[in-house]
């Protein structure tokens, strides 16, 4: 059952000052390895490299390729439209299928 | 000597001085990583966020503005966004893995005694995983950092009045579900 009044249940300073002396035995400072400390650093100083090229790329690799991909279709559509364009567009169409018709 | 301190550094890395930005790096680069650590669990997105947090600031110092809060406190709160933003991308994560690099062992005890402290460490870390971000946050900042309820305060936008309060609820709460644990 849910303790209503937990809030109020008197506070002991020793079991208090215990938590705290737990809370620091479990939070103690990690330092970062050193490597990584100074490949940061070498990115940071050559830093006209946009932050898409640090350590974990994953999110922006994927944008990456769906741009890519995005860029090509679009290359497609246009070079589509202007060989439909040379070509005489729906005329061209209309001839060829009038052509097919007789043909067949 | 002494070394200079952040607003005289700060002063020349706005103006695009990479030097003084690369003091102030390596002043902070340790404490970012501590507190994303704790934040997340684990060295790789500790790593990763780490650096995303020094490119953010280094892109955006020119337009930093001093409004009398430390310069820490700026480069917390963009290291809050984003490791906010990771947990949100990984909330369909059913639980934080906590790494065995999180315990950390003390040179000379002996091992029955380390392998309980580190079960109690393990046990309190996740339930330190389990509170709201905002106490998570308090407790690194006054564990790991050992800052001081007034800097916490400046750090998280609050009064020093409301990080006591924030401390002492946070406290009560813990011994609960440690009690509860038990």
């Amino acid at each position: 059952m849910t303790d209503l009044f937990h809030w109020a249940k008197p506070v002991d300073d020793q079991e208090m000052a215990q938590l705290e002396s737990l809370l620091q035995a479990a939070l103690m400072p990690v330092p970062p390895r050193g490597s990584y400390q100074k490949d940061l650093r070498n990115r940071l100083e050559k830093s006209d490299a946009p932050a898409i090229e640090l350590h974990s790329t994953r999110p922006y690799s994927v944008l990456l390729w769906v741009m890519a991909g995005l860029a090509f279709v679009m290359l497609l559509l246009v070079v589509g439209i202007k060989s439909f364009i040379a070509l005489g567009g729906w005329g061209a169409v209309s001839v060829l299928r009038r052509r097919l018709d007789t043909d067949g | 000597m002494s070394e200079p301190n952040d607003e005289a550094i700060l002063t020349q890395a706005v103006q695009g001085d990479a030097d003084a930005f690369g003091m102030l790096y390596q002043r902070y680069v340790g404490r970012i990583y501590n507190y994303i650590y704790y934040r997340t669990g684990n060295q790789h997105d500790a790593e990763d966020l780490t650096a995303r947090v020094f490119y953010r600031a280094m892109h955006h110092i020119e337009s930093y503005q001093h409004r009398g809060l430390p310069f820490s406190a700026w480069l917390y709160r963009i290291a809050h966004n984003l490791v906010a933003n990771w947990h949100r991308d990984n909330s369909r994560r059913p639980e934080i893995p906590l790494e065995d690099g999180l315990w950390v062992h003390h040179p000379g005890d002996p091992p029955e005694a380390s392998l309980l402290q580190a079960e109690e460490r393990e046990r309190l870390l996740r339930l330190i995983h389990t509170l709201p971000p905002e106490r998570q946050q308090l407790l690194i900042l006054k564990f790991v950092e050992h800052f001081s309820n007034a800097e916490i305060g400046e750090i998280m936008g609050r009064t020093e009045g409301a990080i006591k309060s924030l401390y002492h609820r946070t406290l009560l709460s813990l011994r609960d579900d440690l009690e509860k644990m038990d």
